[in-house]
């Protein structure tokens, strides 16, 4: 009998144990950069699965799309899902499943698709004005360090944005209205413009701005693009398909950006 | 000895779990930029929900919290849901996003569980969703509808990448007032709701009754449907506040449709569960949100529709009988 009661205290101490362990796991990977996660708190294992699946696709796509240069269409969700790893808790009567993935093994999955950008030079070029272009593309796989170096040894131009976009660029960067795109890309979310634009449409910085519907001649339009969450992904210059990125000094194009929205604004582009 | 190391573990073990249904921290992970406003809105929730925890422990009939933490308007919309509802959070650490709304902040995914008052019975899993004003202090604390529910509604899952700006705040703000509106069932808060229906609110009330069988109706149930006015409405609400020691209202379904023509007025169609201990129902609920006063929203139209015309049988009521925005002229 004492046998019995004490294999029922240690299994219930191992088990309290392990579940603390695990949301501390938990916690620790939704401190953590490298992570993308998703979770979801239902009353079955399966629903709170597939949610937390459907939900860190969708975090990976939009990853994604804010990073690698080319179309992800090619990427399957099944890719996605093979990266995916889950931890599952119980919330009371309710189960919760943790669906994370290292963003380091995105890297691998998207490399077919073009580089991939550090987060931490989202915003360098307009920070730091005197960076080349081509100081913007950071590789984090070794792998595919090796082999882009190898890419830009048979043809450097393929990794740079051409001289036209380059010029634009630093057309953007030393105009006089230099501080205007400044300004603007300053905001971090859309509710942050509603208090940007309007003044400066007012002190004619800007002509116009609006939804992109509304947009007559997009090609000559500025782009402000927002994720779902309201948060900017990329402030777009002028331009056809091909458009420079004004955060990151890439080449970018707003079909990069799949399920975002997007705020024209228009500009005289005045020289010295 | 073996004796005095076991009943140490389980000291320590039952110790341990009490510290970590006292203590609540809070670690926002994403979202903000400003370390000191982050940090100001991390202790706050930090603070309340230890002080939510310690009170539950202590069956306090009242929750006080320092006003620099949370309005005194919050703090009484808090004691309304405690005064018939009461929660603890049983994780120790609370790792979350912060998001940015149209007036402030906002940190959803707080995990309570739920019981009644008097501790009785539980009511089940819940999670809470905190504003907080620009400055951090916290304006707002209500249940939230179904998490995935709110971040695919937030997402907007048209996937139309033309959706305008004002779509995902206005979406944001309409989903809010959603949550509140829900919360103010468990809050049994009739001034609340007496605020948000508007005076000549139309109130439309569905209840099948049984007929004679046709080709048509072959299990010869029929919906028939009832108007109130919101005084109607409001009063016989208060009579059932009155008679159930709880409300649990759930939404697990949510559509949002914005009028064709008229900007800042909404249909918003839920799935409601509606849980008061003595009875239970499922059905449609429909309402016209009408936002073009922001600061005062009101609903103009409420719908209840069974979703059942024979459970026995079934027989679920035809999606395309559900009230929408198109069935009332504004």
């Amino acid at each position: 009998m004492k046998q019995v009661i004490s294999i029922i205290i240690f299994l219930s101490v191992a088990l309290t144990v392990s579940a603390i362990d695990r949301l501390t796991q938990v916690n620790d990977i939704k401190k953590n950069k490298e992570y993308l996660y998703s979770e979801a708190t239902m009353p079955t294992q399966e629903e709170a699965a597939s949610v937390a699946y459907e939900q860190i696709q969708h975090e990976v796509l939009s990853w994604a799309s804010a990073r690698v240069s080319r179309p992800i269409d090619k990427v399957s969700l099944r890719d996605i899902n093979n990266l995916v790893d889950t931890i599952v808790l119980r919330r009371a009567d309710m189960f919760r499943v943790f669906a994370y993935v290292k963003k380091d093994k995105l890297v691998t999955l998207f490399y077919d698709k073009g580089p991939v950008l550090d987060d931490s030079l989202d915003t360098g070029i307009l920070e730091n004005p005197s960076l080349t272009i081509i100081d913007t593309v950071v590789v984090r796989d070794s792998l595919m360090t090796r082999e882009i170096v190898e890419s830009k040894a048979k043809n450097p131009k393929k990794m740079m944005i051409d001289d036209k976009l380059k010029q634009e660029l630093q057309q953007h960067f030393f105009a006089p209205k230099n501080g205007v795109i400044r300004k603007i890309a300053g905001a971090r979310n859309f509710f942050e413009l509603k208090h940007i634009l309007p003044p400066l449409k007012a002190d004619g910085s800007i002509i116009n701005y609006g939804k992109l519907a509304t947009a007559e001649d997009l090609e000559e339009c500025y782009l402000i693009v927002y994720d779902i969450a309201g948060n900017i992904k990329a402030l777009l210059g002028k331009g056809e398909e091909k458009r420079p990125n004004l955060k990151t000094g890439k080449e970018d194009r707003l079909d990069n950006y799949r399920g975002c929205g997007a705020i024209w604004f228009t500009m005289k582009d005045e020289k010295d | 000895m073996k004796r005095i190391l076991l009943t140490l573990s389980v000291i320590i073990c039952q110790l341990s779990f009490c510290a970590a249904y006292n203590q609540v921290r809070l670690v926002i992970n994403d979202g903000i930029d400003n370390p000191q406003l982050k940090e100001k809105m991390e202790r706050a929730v930090s603070s309340v929900m230890t002080e939510i925890n310690r009170s539950y422990d202590a069956n306090k009939a009242k929750l006080a919290f320092a006003e620099n933490y949370m309005i005194k308007d919050a703090q009484a919309e808090l004691n309304k849901l405690w005064e018939n509802e009461r929660f603890q959070c049983v994780e120790e650490e609370i790792v979350e996003r912060l998001l940015t709304t149209h007036s402030g902040y906002q940190v959803r995914g707080i995990p309570l569980i739920v019981k009644t008052a008097d501790e009785d019975e539980e009511l089940g899993y819940q999670e809470a969703v905190i504003n907080f004003d620009a400055n951090g202090v916290i304006v707002s604390f209500y249940y939230t509808i179904n998490p995935e529910l709110y971040s695919r509604l937030r997402m907007n899952q048209s996937q139309d990448k033309r959706y305008e700006v004002t779509d995902l705040k206005d979406r944001m703000m309409i989903l809010d007032y959603v949550e509140h509106f829900r919360t103010a069932y468990n809050q049994k808060d009739l001034k609340f709701l007496r605020q948000v229906f508007s005076d000549d609110a139309l109130i439309i009330v569905g209840r099948v009754i049984k007929t004679k069988k046709t080709e048509v109706m072959p299990s010869g149930n029929k919906v028939i449907y009832s108007t109130q006015t919101k005084h109607e409405y409001l009063k016989n609400l208060e009579r059932t506040f009155k008679n159930s020691r709880y409300i649990k209202v759930n939404f697990d379904d949510i559509t949002i449709v914005s009028h064709p023509t008229i900007k800042g007025i909404y249909g918003v169609t839920v799935h409601q569960k509606w849980n008061s201990g003595n009875y239970n129902d499922e059905g449609y609920v429909f309402m016209m949100w009408d936002f073009r006063n922001p600061d005062e929203p009101q609903i103009h139209v409420r719908t209840w529709q069974p979703d059942f015309i024979d459970k026995a049988r079934g027989q679920k009521m035809n999606p395309n009988d559900v009230f929408t925005l198109g069935d009332f002229d504004l």
